[in-house]
């Protein structure tokens, strides 16, 4: 048992995902009165001709807009499940592969000790478009289950969108470069 | 000098304190040279990692030789930045306190410092590279109360050690880099900067091996010549061409040599063999491996045993299967996606030479790890 | 904790990033996602809104995103492995077009539903995690069955809190019946991972969350699945 304190008795956990499946009865008690507030607020706007009100999805009425606020049970998605995973950068490219060294990630390895050679058509045309040595993917071998319960072994790569340079960040460096270069004890 | 003596070693001892020893580790994620000048003077050149421990090579070894390497230690060199020479190397700078740290001035620019920082923190913890180290080493030097840096220059004196006990004195020169070198280098590394909004790389290599530093070390009668990756570009006023050609370089003639650039002919100049070894010199060197191919070639192994018939190779294995062992689902996804995969690096290696001390400085023998053998035996493994 | 297998394959898996903070929801519609290089042109061909007004945004992004935008609350949320694209996302959308925004509390969340083969191993393992003799007299009306039904654990957590890693936050972990694996043979497991920062470090914006995300990410989904190995284990205790 755990000492009762103000943190405990918040009325959900709230960085727990709302999303899917298996909250609790608690959980969704506190989401449905948030969700309604909501449904309040969408049919105000409608009535007052609000028009920043983007409803893409297309069900007739505000409710069913969120259809997830009790989660069906029966709700199912394709899942992947991870037998193996790497993480891989691109040494050199050819016409029609590419070499990359890998660190095993589910060994929790911190180097790269293996290596390999990738066919580029294994890759989505943008991947092949923005590939270059340096450029960092991930490898993943696992099973692949559907809705129905059928089940594939599967392989694929994604490449890492990293955050990309600003240049606010290269300033910066530059800047910060300049003093660290003056700070050496150079002789 | 007549044939070195060669034997198999395991176990370890640590040389007599007249002797000079020249040990080159590798490959292992880089190499790495340890040399000792005498009465428990040391330097060491470059890093790589133990593959079986996971630690600097070169302090595995002085710990199984009972050295302590924060009072033997007197100089680290940063030969160049390559992943493949600085993997371990922030810890061996933090072991050896007392140690002067020498690099190509290059490395110590702004221009330099801004690439580091650029591409120093890309967000991902499993690919690291040579520039995360150089960071690390940067950031330790950065403590006042460390000796200063040195800066690599061509024809520099970087270690000046005077006779001590049974040892003779000892200079330690370094040859390179060029002004030509030092500027290309520079303006190679402007060209790397990155452009706003292209999502972030591992930081790319620089070719040719601008900013390398080859070493000229004396002492006693005993000259040797450490090799770096330095390359040569044809052009008088860089690479090999520049060191064989100045008027300003130490004189003589080294025994050994520690053969630049894994062998390949980028690294060969004749007139280095010609006009700064002895007939027949000692040569070592530790192999490379990169998407599948191995420095030294076939070519490559001709052309130095022509030169040097005592050469010598950390490992004369190749870069072997990959041996993890996985689950048989995982097994075939691999064959399925990619064929085989390969093993970054073979087993490290070492090849280690003492002289015999005071009175017999030209008498070597060669040590050999497990792994390590003379050259002709890739030969005889592919024939 | 070197590697970690869980030793039962999920049936379904899934990876959420959760930020508190005070955010617009209104503005995360997909094609300010690409317009900010956060998704690709080709994600957004398969992109499906639900919603995006003042109080809430809601979008799916093929198999692989769900977003959900509350006015204090961002939710990320994937089935699909690579995981560390979920973190890449969150981080790119906090540390470049959200840099400014405070974000003070955050949860990395795994969630698996796996099954234990059958009906009588799941509960053995309800009553080995509450043993169901700690209730007194009323065990017997618990365990009593009708019309083939019968009462026992719905919900346990459990929290580890007093962590090196963080001045404030806990591991929560959650243990339920799974509503999705058939033949009542199915647990699920929620981990939920939470760190929070002051209020004066959230006043630097996203940055402070963001960094801890950057370097718990992989960690955190490591132990997650250390700790939910732990219940598998049981499978082969009882």
């Amino acid at each position: 048992m755990i000492e009762q304190t103000a943190a405990n008795l918040t009325p959900y956990n709230e960085t727990a995902s709302p999303l899917g499946l298996g909250s609790t009865t608690q959980d969704q008690g506190f989401l449905l009165k948030f969700y309604e507030s909501i449904v309040d607020d969408l049919s105000a706007a409608k009535r007052h001709g609000t028009p920043s009100v983007d409803t893409t999805y297309a069900k007739s009425s505000i409710p069913d807009i969120f259809p997830n606020k009790i989660p069906n049970p029966q709700e199912t998605r394709y899942s992947f499940s991870v037998l193996q995973e790497w993480e891989g950068y691109v040494v050199s490219i050819s016409t029609e592969t590419f070499t990359a060294r890998l660190t095993d990630v589910t060994r929790n390895c911190t180097i790269e000790e293996e290596e390999a050679d990738f066919p580029l058509t294994d890759l989505e045309d943008a991947d092949r478009l923005r590939i270059s040595p340096g450029s960092i993917f991930r490898w993943v071998i696992g099973y692949r289950r559907s809705p129905g319960g059928t089940k594939d072994r599967s392989s694929r790569i994604v490449f890492r969108n990293l955050p990309a340079w600003t240049t606010k960040e290269i300033e910066k460096n530059r800047h910060d470069a300049t003093e660290w270069a003056s700070q050496l004890n150079v002789e | 000098m007549g044939k070195p003596t060669e034997c198999r070693m395991t176990k370890l001892s640590p040389p007599n304190s007249d002797q000079i020893e020249l040990t080159l580790f590798g490959p292992g994620y880089g190499e790495c040279v340890a040399v000792h000048l005498g009465e428990n003077r040391w330097i060491v050149v470059d890093s790589c990692l133990n593959t079986k421990t996971g630690n600097p090579a070169v302090l595995d070894y002085f710990n199984e030789i009972g050295i302590s390497p924060q009072k033997a230690v007197k100089l680290i060199i940063i030969s160049h930045w390559h992943d493949d020479h600085v993997r371990g190397l922030s810890e061996i700078v933090s072991s050896c306190p007392k140690a002067s740290v020498c690099c190509s001035s290059a490395l110590t620019q702004s221009e330099f410092l801004s690439h580091v920082l650029n591409y120093q923190n890309i967000m991902t913890k499993t690919t690291s590279s040579g520039v995360k180290e150089i960071e690390k080493i940067l950031q330790i030097l950065s403590d006042p109360s460390l000796p200063p840096i040195k800066r690599a220059l061509a024809n520099r004196t970087v270690l000046d050690l005077p006779a001590k006990g049974t040892a003779n004195s000892c200079v330690v020169t370094t040859l390179s880099p060029s002004d030509k070198e030092y500027d290309d280098f520079l303006k190679g590394i402007a060209a790397l900067v990155p452009s706003d909004k292209k999502t972030k790389i591992r930081a790319p290599s620089l070719s040719p091996n601008d900013a390398a530093v080859a070493i000229w070390i004396k002492t006693g009668g005993v000259k040797m010549l450490l090799g770096s990756d330095l390359e040569e570009k044809g052009e008088s006023s860089s690479g090999w061409s520049a060191i064989v050609q100045s008027e300003e370089r130490p004189r003589g003639r080294a025994s050994i040599f520690k053969i630049p650039h894994h062998g390949s002919g980028t690294g060969h100049h004749d007139k280095v063999w010609s006009d700064m070894m002895i007939e027949s010199p000692i040569a070592i060197l530790s192999p490379f491996y990169n998407a599948g191919k191995m420095l030294p070639t076939d070519k490559d192994i001709a052309r130095i045993l022509s030169l040097a018939p005592k050469s010598y190779i950390t490992t004369r294995y190749p870069a072997p299967k990959s041996k993890k062992s996985r689950t048989r689902s995982v097994e075939r996804t691999i064959r399925e996606t990619v064929g085989k995969m390969r093993a970054v690096q073979p087993p490290m290696g070492w090849v280690s030479l003492r002289n015999g001390g005071k009175s017999n400085p030209d008498s070597w023998t060669v040590k050999l790890s497990a792994a390590g053998s003379h050259l002709n035996a890739l030969n005889e493994k592919k024939g | 904790m070197k590697e970690c297998f869980m030793r039962i394959e999920p049936e379904n898996n899934s990876v959420s990033i959760v930020l508190i903070g005070d955010l617009n929801p209104a503005i995360f519609h997909p094609s300010w996602f690409v317009a900010n290089n956060l998704l690709s042109k080709d994600d957004i061909e398969s992109a499906e809104v639900e919603i995006i007004f003042k109080s809430i945004a809601v979008f799916k992004v093929g198999d692989w995103l769900r977003v959900q935008v509350e006015p204090n609350r961002f939710v990320a949320e994937t089935t699909e492995p690579p995981f560390v694209r979920l973190h890449d996302l969150v981080v790119r959308t906090f540390r470049e077009a959200l840099i400014h925004t405070p974000i003070f509390k955050m949860g990395i969340n795994r969630r698996v539903h796996f099954s234990v083969g059958d009906e009588e191993s799941r509960n053995k393992i309800g009553k080995k995690l509450a043993p169901q003799e700690a209730w007194g007299e009323w065990a017997s009306c618990i365990n009593g069955k009708k019309d083939n039904k019968h009462g026992g654990m719905v919900s346990l957590s459990m929290r580890e809190t007093g962590l090196n890693d963080r001045k404030t936050g806990h591991i929560q972990a959650k243990v339920e019946p799974s509503r999705l694996i058939k033949n009542e043979a199915g647990i699920f497991v929620e981990i939920n991972d939470h760190y929070e920062i002051s209020k004066d470090d959230s006043l630097a914006g996203a940055t402070p969350i963001i960094d801890i995300l950057g370097e718990q990410f992989d960690v955190s989904l490591r132990r997650s699945e250390w700790i939910i190995d732990q219940i598998m284990a049981l499978k082969e205790k009882v």
